[in-house]
């Protein structure tokens, strides 16, 4: 072997000190221990390698020699190497990299072997070099080194890693897929089911992920999603009790924090591995977050990749898929809450469609029972009906028709609307069939005096002939009924691709805001004058409706008192027809034609014929006359009915058609009744009597109202706006006569009675006639002349009187504020008139008197005044007085009964029964006179054992401590009926308290007694204490909060054991408080006399205690409650524990049929209860936590008392079971609903530590 | 003639190809016990092409709404794979059950298999337009 060249040794050395920490620590290593030797020894081409290897800045290694002895420079030391260096330098490479050697030892192979170059891209390694095999990904090629001679004696390797780059890259494709997914999901489920399954597809970042759903107050939450395992999986229950805890901490969750999870390899073993042979170390759980609201919809729970670090790029990673979950959550919410509210219109549409069709089919019969003799009658000619009978028979035959016609539109109305329109299509001429329509309405348009102008080319399209006919006749109808004057026109022209219907009047016209409303279901333009006021409305929708069902359109265009034009645009041909509703055959035009006419006629006859008020006709004179009545009705049948009546009777009527015509009737002549119909055009009823009332002639005038208004509102609403009486359509003949006497005679009487007063008055007026003064004033001369009295009473002379003169007395006598009206009065007066005033008089010894002064101006000549002049001061003093202390004793009148409706309004029933519990009552107030008083008590019945009791004390009495007791019963009993427990029951009671006014205090106890569990529950605020009493002595419940009103709050509810035969006691302080005595002795003394008695029945107890204890006169209410538990009849309950498993529910049904059949209950009765038990357990083992107990009680049938079932299922769940609203294609949620079908009652209560179901059956 | 795996509870079934038809005969208590076994035989049956089944349940002694529930899922199943469900003879108990519910107007209920009518469906690979 030629000598070898070398590298220069000594500058190898030279070199590798001066190249960096890696020269210097190759230098470090022990070359002699190698094949490579020292440095001195290297031949050319190594030192060459190496001289590039530690220049360059690119990260590589080599290595060199039969064992392939390891070099490399800073950057593969910075990048890749990690913790093995500096120990790798001088290593045989397969140590250094000994858990990729399998590898990588191919490659090597193919390298020094057939001197290829490799390439890898992106080649995942687990590396050691951070003391965890850690997934990596390198991109590097291996290319051989060549010694001096030639023959490869080494590799070198260039290596980028790439991991980070691959890791972003995997994660950035799991989220585009994740914004792309989810958001086309409908519900939540489905929305969260997607994203798992996007996430499912990179298991190498997320070896597993389960997503959790809260509940509605965050007690439990569900497995809504999850990818990297199947269910079920024993670390991922589908249910998870947040407080509880168990595999994942969810609590943090709820408050928006995230948890990092640190998982034991033991534990570890069990969860899903994802991509990896190893599963994850570490858990991550991550709130879902809900946009505007505290708490999340849930949390992500994400195993995290183990061969990774857990970094914040990581996290970053994971908060943005729970960012994509809520995302997509939240849309889904609001799709799902869109087609609940699209459903609940759409049902609530359905049902008014199916309401109107029923109704309508139900008329029908009557109507044709009503229509078919009644034209019968008028067409016999065999027994032909008398002229009076027969005009009464032709309004009924006209009304009925009219009936008939809105039945049948709202019927039709209500078929297309359900869509069961069996239309027919036909070709045919629409010109020809539309002039025929309109023809028959010739007669009409001349009878009403409007032009009535056809012009109906020909025009070809597919028509449903009874539909156009609908459509013809209400558009032409419409049109008449709002035209006065003019014409209307009726048009048809065909165009390209569609045949125009026009119908245009010269009528009042529609305002333009109730334009778009017009084809509205029951829409009526208000206030619009017609020929008839009637109509359901339905018309136009009718129209609109069997336009659509055509495939055409509707329009209208309108201005007010000019006219209106519907257009209707039918397209040609059929195809936008159904076919299987189309026909070729033409129909027979006449047979057709006269189908319709018949309706066309009834149509219009129902409100063109007789048109025009009717007046007086044959009338008895007007001194025979009863009386004058007006009559007012826009109603022309009823008009003359009515009139009909009253002259028959002997009245003299006349008749106005509406308010206005009748108010011009009114000043014309005063009748002595007026009779009015309430809905009239331009004015009606009520605007008439107002109108009455505010002219003093017409206002003493009686109006009696006729209205189809019934109940006690409208009857009401006519009193209160001041007319004397009303009647209510319909009303017999006999009604109306009746009260057209009374309402006439009273106004008699009245006027009678005004007579008689004042001739009252004149006589009283003449008795006086000796305490009057005289007086005589001529008024030219101005002078004044009287008698002593008047003198006297004036404290005038009769020199003062001559001296001054009429005016001078006057101004000098009268007070100043009256001189002037009584000296106008005096100048106004007219020959032949009577005066007569009051004024005030100062008289000069400064006392003021009030005056009455009548007097006569003579007739003719000179123009003097006599009269009288009374002292009316006392008298009008006196009357003063009276009246006040009348005002005020109807005042305590009123407030007496008030407060009597207030005490019978306050106390319970007597006879409220509870099941196992003995109740007495007494009650006494303590306000002479009334009746009411500040206490109340209430005795509710909760339902299967359970009874709230309650006492109360409001300070005060009277009528106003009642209505606050009142309120405050009724506020009880509604918090009860929602089951709050006393403390929060009192809390809220607190706030109510503090609203009434004058800061009123009330103290109360709330004690809930349950039979069933044998405890009572209360809670104190203020009152004096309950006692408790058994055989064993005396319990005083004494916890105690504030009273109510200043701020009732947090005081600790309690509860105690009970027992059979234990007597509870509620009272007030008027029971024991003595004036002398300390309140405390008073108590023992109620406690001594239970405890004495307590054998006693509670109603004995009762009596004993208050005759005993309220002896004396006490000015307090007393209230006392007494309440004893009954005995539980032994072997009525059993008791069954059932453990939460599947085989629970057959348990409980085993056990119910047993106790049952022994019990003796029928067995319909066992059938229900068993159905039901199985129910309400099914519900528990799924839905609820351990322990379940189940408890059957049954009672038999008494004489007194039905038999009775009590089934009650405890867990200890707060989560109350509802009834849902299952559709038909829901699986689940049916429970509840049959639970409450077959049982006679059920319901839910609370308990201490969860919740108990109960339902009941009885039965004879 | 398919298998069928023996249901927890006081319940058994088993199942009979009558004339193309799958005839499912239910007997004793559906609740919730039993109610996941029926569930997976009916998935089972309804993944075939167009199944055309019949579940008779004249020998059903008691059934709550958890049975129910696995009659509804089978109906909606039947729909998705556009094959037909009904219930043959209902015993008293479920005929109640079903008419409380107002599941009686959903179900094809019949008397007699003769009752039901056509012909079983096509086999698949057929194509009717």
């Amino acid at each position: 072997m030629s000598a070898p060249k070398r590298a220069h040794g000594g500058s190898m050395r030279e070199f590798l000190a001066g190249a960096g920490q890696e020269g210097r620590d190759l230098l470090a290593v022990d070359w002699d221990a190698t094949p490579v030797g020292p440095p001195e020894e290297w031949s050319l081409s190594l030192g060459n390698a190496v001289r590039i290897l530690l220049t360059s800045k690119f990260s590589m290694w080599m290595a060199w020699g039969p064992e392939l002895t390891f070099f490399c420079n800073s950057a593969y030391r910075r990048d890749t190497l990690g913790t093995k260096y500096p120990w790798a330098l001088g290593r045989p490479a397969s140590e250094v990299w000994s858990e990729i050697w399998a590898d990588i030892e191919p490659r090597i192979d193919q390298v020094m072997q057939a001197g290829e170059a490799t390439w890898d891209e992106a080649l995942k390694l687990f590396l050691e070099r951070s003391g965890y095999a850690e997934e990596t990904y390198h991109t590097f090629s291996y290319s051989p080194l060549p010694d001096d001679d030639g023959t490869i004696a080494g590799m070198l390797c260039v290596v980028a890693e790439v991991t980070d780059q691959v890791i972003a890259e995997r994660r950035m494709t799991t989220l585009r897929d994740l914004g792309v997914r989810t958001g086309v999901a409908a519900t939540t489920a489905d929305a969260v089911r997607a994203a798992c399954e996007r996430l499912a597809t990179n298991p190498a970042s997320l070896p597993f992920v389960a997503v959790y759903l809260y509940d509605a107050d965050g007690t439990s939450a569900h497995l809504t999603g999850h990818a990297g395992f199947e269910l079920p999986h024993p670390r991922f229950p589908t249910v998870l009790d947040v407080a509880e805890g168990g595999p994942w901490p969810l609590a943090a969750g709820w408050h928006r924090e995230s948890v990092t999870v640190e998982i034991d390899e033991a534990t570890a073993a069990t969860l899903p591995t994802g991509a990896w042979e190893l599963p994850p170390r570490l858990v991550f759980v991550t709130p879902i977050a809900q946009p505007t609201e505290d708490h999340p919809y849930g949390v992500l729970v994400i195993g995290a990749n183990r061969h990774r670090p857990f970094d914040d790029s990581y996290r970053d990673f994971i908060d943005l898929i729970a960012g994509h979950l809520s995302t997509g959550i939240t849309d889904a919410r609001a799709i799902e809450d869109q087609r609940r509210r699209a459903d609940a219109l759409a049902a609530l549409d359905q049902a008014k469609t199916d309401f109107l069709a029923n109704v309508s089919h139900e008329l029908r019969t009557p109507l044709t029972l009503l229509l078919g003799p009644a034209e019968d009658a008028l067409r016999d000619t065999h027994e032909p009906l008398t002229p009076r009978h027969r005009e009464r028979l032709s309004v009924v035959t006209r009304n009925g028709q009219r009936m008939l016609q809105l039945v049948n539109t709202l019927l039709d109305y209500s078929r297309l609307e359900a869509g069961e329109d069996d239309a027919r299509f036909v070709p045919t001429d629409v010109g020809r069939y539309t002039a025929e329509l309109v023809s028959m309405f010739d007669s009409v348009a001349e009878r009403v005096g409007l032009g009535l102008q056809i012009d109906c080319a020909s025009a070809e399209a597919y028509l449903d002939h009874d539909h156009w006919s609908k459509v013809v006749l209400n558009l032409v109808s419409n049109a008449m009924k709002f035209t006065f004057e003019g014409h209307v026109s009726v048009q048809v022209a065909e165009r390209e691709d569609h045949v125009e219907l026009r119908v245009s009047d010269t009528g009042t016209g529609i305002p333009e805001t109730e334009l778009p409303h017009l084809f509205d279901r029951f829409h009526r333009v208000t206030g619009a004058r017609s020929r008839s006021h009637e109509g359901s409305g339905i018309g136009l929708a009718l129209v609109h409706e069997l336009v659509t069902a055509h495939g055409g359109t509707v329009e209208v265009s309108s201005t007010l008192d000019v006219g209106t034009t519907f257009t209707v645009r039918v397209p040609r041909g059929r195809d936008h027809l159904p076919p299987q509703q189309v026909s070729e055959t033409r129909p027979d035009h006449d047979a057709v034609a006269q189908r319709h006419e018949a309706r066309v006629t009834t149509h219009v006859a129902s409100w063109s014929e007789t048109h025009g008020a009717t007046h007086d006709d044959a009338a008895p004179s007007e001194d025979d006359a009863l009386g004058r009545i007006l009559v007012v009705d826009d109603n022309d049948d009823m008009r003359g009915y009515v009139a009909g009546l009253l002259r028959q009777e002997g009245y003299l009527v006349r008749t106005a058609a509406d308010g206005i015509e009748a108010l011009e009737l009114l000043r014309e002549d005063v009748p002595d009744l007026v009779m009015t119909d309430v809905m009239m055009p331009r004015l009606d009823g009520f605007g008439l009597v107002r109108a009455m009332q505010a002219d003093p002639v017409l206002t003493v005038v009686p109006v009696v109202m006729l209205s189809a208004r019934a109940g006690e509102e409208g009857t009401l609403e006519a009193l209160d706006a001041g007319v004397d009486d009303y009647l209510v359509k319909p009303f017999s003949a006999r009604e109306l006569l009746a009260r057209v006497r009374v309402n006439l005679a009273l106004d008699r009487a009245a006027r009678v009675r005004d007579v008689l007063e004042r001739s009252r008055d004149q006589m009283d007026q003449a008795q006086r006639l000796a305490s009057m003064g005289s007086w005589e004033i001529d008024l030219d001369d101005d002078t004044i002349t009287a008698s002593d009295q008047f003198m006297t009473m004036l404290e005038l002379t009769e020199a003062d009187l001559r001296e001054r003169g009429t005016t001078r007395v006057i101004t000098d006598v009268v007070h100043p504020d009256d001189v002037d009206r009584v000296l106008a009065i005096l100048r106004a007066a007219q020959p032949g008139d009577r005066i007569a005033y009051e004024t005030r008089a100062v008289l000069p010894s400064g006392a003021e008197r009030l005056f009455s002064v009548r007097g006569d101006l003579s007739d003719g000549g000179r123009r003097v005044i006599r009269g009288s002049f009374q002292d009316i001061t006392e008298q009008r003093a006196t009357q003063e007085r009276l009246i006040a202390a009348e005002a005020e004793h109807t005042a305590a009148l009123r407030e007496r009964d008030i407060a009597d409706a207030l005490q019978r309004a306050l106390l319970p029933d007597h006879t409220v029964e509870i099941d196992r519990l003995e109740i007495a009552t007494h009650y006494r107030a303590g306000t002479e006179g009334t009746q009411v008083g500040g206490d109340w008590y209430d005795v509710i019945d909760l339902g299967a054992g359970r009874a709230m009791l309650v006492i109360g004390d409001v300070m005060g009495r009277g009528v106003r401590a009642a209505a606050a007791t009142g309120q405050l019963r009724a506020a009880v009993r509604a918090f009860a009926s929602i089951d709050l427990p006393p403390t929060e029951l009192l809390e809220q009671l607190d706030m109510l308290v503090q609203e009434l006014r004058e800061e009123q205090i009330v103290t109360c106890v709330v004690a809930v007694v349950d039979t069933g569990e044998q405890t009572v529950s209360y809670a104190n605020a203020g009152h004096l204490p309950v006692l408790v009493v058994g055989p064993g002595g005396a319990r005083r419940l004494t916890a105690s909060g504030p009273p109510l009103g200043a701020g009732f709050f947090g005081v600790e509810p309690r509860t105690l054991a009970i027992e059979p035969g234990d007597t509870l006691a509620l009272y007030t302080d008027g029971l024991v408080e003595r004036r002398a005595h300390d309140l405390f002795a008073d108590i023992d003394g109620l406690e001594t006399l239970i405890v004495d008695h307590h054998q006693a029945g509670v109603d004995d107890l009762a009596q004993t205690v208050v005759s005993r204890l309220a002896r004396d006169t006490v000015d307090d209410d007393v209230a006392l409650l007494l309440v004893r538990v009954s005995p539980v009849p032994t072997g009525a309950t059993s008791t069954l524990r059932l453990d939460h498993e599947d085989s629970a529910p057959a348990r409980a049904r085993d056990a119910v049929a047993e106790h049952l059949h022994e019990c003796g209950a029928p067995a319909s009765v066992i059938g229900d209860a068993v159905l039901a038990v199985s129910e309400l357990v099914t519900n528990a083992v799924l839905h609820a936590r351990p322990p379940i107990t189940l408890r059957i009680t049954c009672t038999p049938p008494t004489d007194d008392a039905a038999g009775q079932v009590l089934l009650e299922v405890l867990d200890r769940t707060l989560l109350r079971p509802r009834r849902q609203r299952p559709d038909d294609d829901d699986e689940h949620g049916r429970g509840m609903n049959i639970v409450e079908a077959i049982s006679s009652s059920w319901g839910i209560h609370r308990l201490a530590q969860g919740k108990s179901v109960w339902c009941t059956f009885t039965w004879e | 003639m398919t298998e069928t795996p023996e249901p927890p509870g006081r319940c058994s079934f088993d199942v009979e190809n009558v004339g193309g038809r799958i005839v499912v005969r239910v007997t004793g208590e559906v609740e919730l016990t039993s109610a996941a076994a029926f569930r997976l035989t009916l998935r089972g049956i309804m993944g075939a092409e167009r199944p055309d089944v019949v579940i008779d349940l004249s020998g059903v002694e008691f059934m709550d709404s958890t049975g129910l529930g696995v009659l509804v899922g089978a109906q909606r199943q039947a729909r998705l794979f556009r094959g037909g469900l009904a219930l043959l003879s209902p015993s008293p108990p479920v005929a109640r059950l079903l008419h409380l519910t107002a599941l009686n107007r959903v179900f094809t209920i019949v008397d007699r298999l003769d009752d039901l009518e056509g012909n079983p469906p096509a086999p698949a690979g057929t194509d009717l337009t």
